[in-house]
This record gives structure tokens, sequence and C-alpha cells, in this order.
């Protein structure tokens, strides 16, 4: 039957795409995030739609098909993300020989960058911004709606496994759900017709219950911590206080004893025996950066059975951490910052880090350019959202092995098509002119340079 | 149930995209589920028209 559905969709869905080329793109992004494949088991499984899309989008790109279309320009996040990618071909190409998982993951890492890179020429204009969130909702939001209603159906007894092919276990599930609740937020806010706005809040519950059912340690710290900041930072904090309020009452309500008993264990980290194989892990992935300092030992390289049982008995430099003895099968690294180490070296580490503390500066810049300008406090909130989602991001990614999650990576291109859009908006001065912007315009000249 | 919901998504879906297409072609329609509020379609309006 959903094969059926599929086909349907495809049917409209390919004409679309073919006339319209930021319609492919949209498609080409929640393939990406949605992964159909997961869902058909029948004659519409073996279809790559991602590919499919993927390639009417850059068609319609280089036969200059595209209404509206942006220019890619240089700028600080476009130009850290070029840098990162093309460290990361190296990493790849010079990845050690008995690295089994590198191209796999470096074909998938490589796509998400190819969708970022062709962002600017395609999201421009309002409709396409919100369109573009949207459809980050739909692809993201649908795994929380259904295994949110999974946990309400069972009484909170269904365990929340892994997904697609990113958000491959609970954590990363957990995580994952957490960086989209900010963006179901921002439509909630800026959907009038009340049919959306009930989307929206379902959503949010759900997503939040979703991530109680995987019983993640890490989601759920990363949860508190993102709505606690949600709080601190809402423009709305009564209704803030209230959403956070009734997140937690309903994930009480529906929490089973064994969730208690596993939230219990956070206090005795130190002596839990999965928080101390992560440790094992990280020291795994610092004692290979330090023999490839530059470009790492490829994408994944510890999970290789070989890389690992050398660089087990490697780490001796780092006992002054104590943990017990390391197992004989390969691990994740379990961190978005040690994957990255291990994988691309402290190079990369270090441009990992650019990139992130560059998605903060972004938003930083779009808050400084809206200011009070009430035209455009919907670019203000949406990128409170995206920051919010680096927020859980970093927090969540300290303990999960997430480091080539699309979403963080669009995220960041998104902010800066945003800060972009911004600037051409207050420029053109197509906004009403209800505040003081010509007090801010001078301030405008270091931004857009950066 | 995952099914009903993957209907409901493949259709949304179908319809974001319906939506930005007819929306980019003819700003000036009213969006017939409220993906878009009224006033974000006349701001969106306002941008296209520019």
């Amino acid at each position: 039957m959903r094969d059926l559905v599929m086909f349907a969709g495809m049917l409209v869905m390919l004409p679309l795409a073919l006339t319209n080329g930021f319609v492919a793109y949209l498609f080409w992004g929640w393939t990406a995030l949605f992964s159909p494949l997961y869902y058909l088991y029948g004659f519409m499984q073996p279809i790559r739609y991602n590919l499919v899309f993927a390639i009417i989008t850059i068609l319609l790109v280089m036969l200059g098909r595209i209404k509206q279309r942006g220019q890619f320009t240089q700028n600080r996040t476009s130009t850290l993300l070029v840098i990162f990618f093309i460290h990361s071909i190296l990493c790849a190409l010079l990845s050690r020989a008995d690295n089994v998982w590198n191209w796999d993951i470096f074909e998938n890492f490589a796509k998400s960058m190819v969708f970022c890179l062709m962002m600017p020429l395609l999201v421009t204009g309002r409709l396409r911004i919100h369109a573009f969130v949207v459809m980050l909702a739909l692809g993201l939001g649908f795994h929380g709606i259904v295994e949110g209603l999974k946990v309400v159906v069972t009484g909170g007894a269904h365990r929340v496994t892994g997904l697609t092919t990113m958000m491959s276990d609970n954590n990363h599930f957990a995580v994952g759900m957490v960086m989209v609740m900010p963006l179901l937020f921002y439509l909630y806010f800026h959907s009038e017709k009340k049919l959306a706005k009930l989307a929206a809040a379902s959503t949010i519950l759900l997503t939040a219950l979703s991530i109680m059912g995987t019983q993640s340690r890490g989601g759920f710290l990363c949860l508190s911590i993102v709505l606690g900041w949600y709080v601190l930072t809402s423009r709305r904090k009564f209704f803030s206080l209230f959403v956070m309020t009734l997140v937690g009452g309903v994930i009480l309500y529906f929490a089973p004893d064994s969730w208690f008993d596993r939230m219990d264990s956070i206090q005795n980290a130190d002596e839990n025996t999965s928080f101390l194989g992560r440790v094992i892990a990280w020291k795994v992935s610092t004692a290979l950066a330090f023999d490839y300092p530059i470009f790492g030992g490829g994408f994944h390289a510890i999970q290789s059975i070989s890389i690992w049982m050398e660089y087990i008995n490697k780490i001796d430099f780092l006992s002054f951490i104590s943990t017990p003895a390391p197992e004989y099968s390969p691990r994740a690294a379990h961190s978005i910052y040690f994957e990255i180490l291990g994988d691309l070296g402290f190079l990369g580490l270090g441009l990992f880090i650019a990139l992130l503390v560059n998605g903060f500066n972004t938003a930083r810049d779009i808050r400084q350019l809206v200011a009070s300008n009430t035209g455009l406090i919907w670019a203000r909130d949406l990128s409170d959202g995206l920051r919010l989602g680096l927020v859980a991001y970093c927090i969540g990614g300290a303990a999960v092995s997430l480091g080539y999650f699309e979403l963080f990576y669009v995220s960041l291109m998104f902010l800066e098509v945003l800060k972009q859009f911004v600037i051409k908006a207050i420029h053109d001065e197509a906004l009403p002119k209800n505040t003081e912007l010509s007090l801010r315009r001078p301030s405008l000249a270091p931004l857009e340079a950066s | 149930m995952e099914g009903l919901f993957f209907l409901l998504e493949i259709f949304f879906l179908v319809l974001l995209g319906y939506r930005v297409h007819v929306g980019e072609r003819s700003p000036k329609k009213e969006s017939p589920l409220g993906i878009f509020s009224p006033s974000e379609i006349k701001r969106v309006s306002g941008d296209l028209i520019k």
C-alpha cells in the first residue's frame, strides 16, 4: 500500500520537480532527512529518490532553468564549508587502507555538502525560506510523530531505536529530534492558521515523547538544556515556560519505571560501563589523531577492527584518565568532537569547531541586524531556532557519533542564507519603515564584509 | 498507523511542492491548508512582486 502511495506521490512530485528547480531541491532535502527507503518494502523500495531529485536539481541549475536564482557568494560560512569539504576529500583519499568504512561514510557526507553548497542558489526569498523550514519539519518531524504515537499507544512501553541511516541508534535519534524541535516552535509561532499551529504543537509533544521513548540519557539531558535555554532566551517567556511544563508533564505521565531507573544512572556516569566504554573510544580516537594529526585515519576509522586493535594498545599515554580494560571489538567514536578528531585529524577538528563558532556568530549577526525591526522579526525567530538546534548538537553530540549529520551542515548554511536575505532586505528597503533602520545602517558594512 | 501517517506525509509534501510552485507563479493566491498564514502570504507576495 505504501508503495502505491509513494508511486502516486512520485507521479506528482516528478513533474513538479522538473518544472521548478527549487521544488526539486526541497524534495532532495526531504528524501535525505525522511529516508523513504526505510518505510517502503515493495516495488518502490529500490529507487534512489535522493539521487533522482539531486540530479534533477543539479541539471536544472546547470541549464540555467532556475527562476529567482541566487548567487554563491564568498563569505565566512561558504569559505569554511568549502575548506572543510576539501579537507575531508583529502582525508578520504589519504585514509588508512584498512579503513573499511571510509568511502561509504564519505559518500553520504559529500552528498550533504553538495546539498548545502547549492543552498544559496536556490533558497531565495521569504516563501522559499519558509518552505525550506516546512520541508525540514516534514522530513524529521514525521519520525517524531510516528515514534511518539507508538509511545502513547503502548502507554510508554515502546522503545525507540534507530531509524534512518544517519540516526541509526536511539541516542542519534534523540539528538536529531531535539535539533528539530526549535524549528517546530518557529512554525507554531509563524503560522496563523489553526490547523498549522495544531500540527506544529502536536508534533512538538509527540517528538518529546519519542525522545523519552529512546531512553537516551544524553538525549534527555540535551532536551532539558534546550528547553531551559529556550525559556531563558525566548521573547515569549510565559508561553515557553508553559510549553516546558507541558512537555515535562507529558513525559512524566508516560515514562515507565525503567526510564526513571535509567535517568537515575546519569549521576553515576563515572562508574557506568556504557560511559567508560565511550571514554575508551575517545582515547582510541585521540591516539589515532596523534599518529595522523593532519588528515586523520579517514571516515569512521576506529570502527575498522584492524585499526581499533592497533590503537587500543597505544592509549597508555592517556592513562591519567582511568578506564577499565578495553574491549576487543571496535566501537564508534561516540562523540562528534572525537569522531572528527580521529577521522579528520587535529586540522579537521579545528575547522569543525570554527564552523560551529561561525554558526553562532552568524545567528548573533542576524539578531543584531534585525534588532527591533518588526518586519524581519520572523528572521530573528528562525535564526534563534537554528541557533538552539546548534546548542542541541553541541551538547547532545558530545556523546554520539553524529559528526556528519546533515541537519548540522544544513543549519549552518541556512543561517548564512538567512543572514544574506536580511542584509539584502534591509538594503533594498523592501520592508515597512517602522524602525530606526537608518541608525543601524553604519553597522551593516562589517557584517557584509564578513 | 504508520501507513496512514506515511500517506499524510506524502500528501503534505506534495502539497508543499504544489503550494510553492503555484505561489511563485501567482503569489496572491491564498494557501488552501494553512501551511502559510494569510499575513505571511502577503509578505511573501510582497517579496515576489518586488
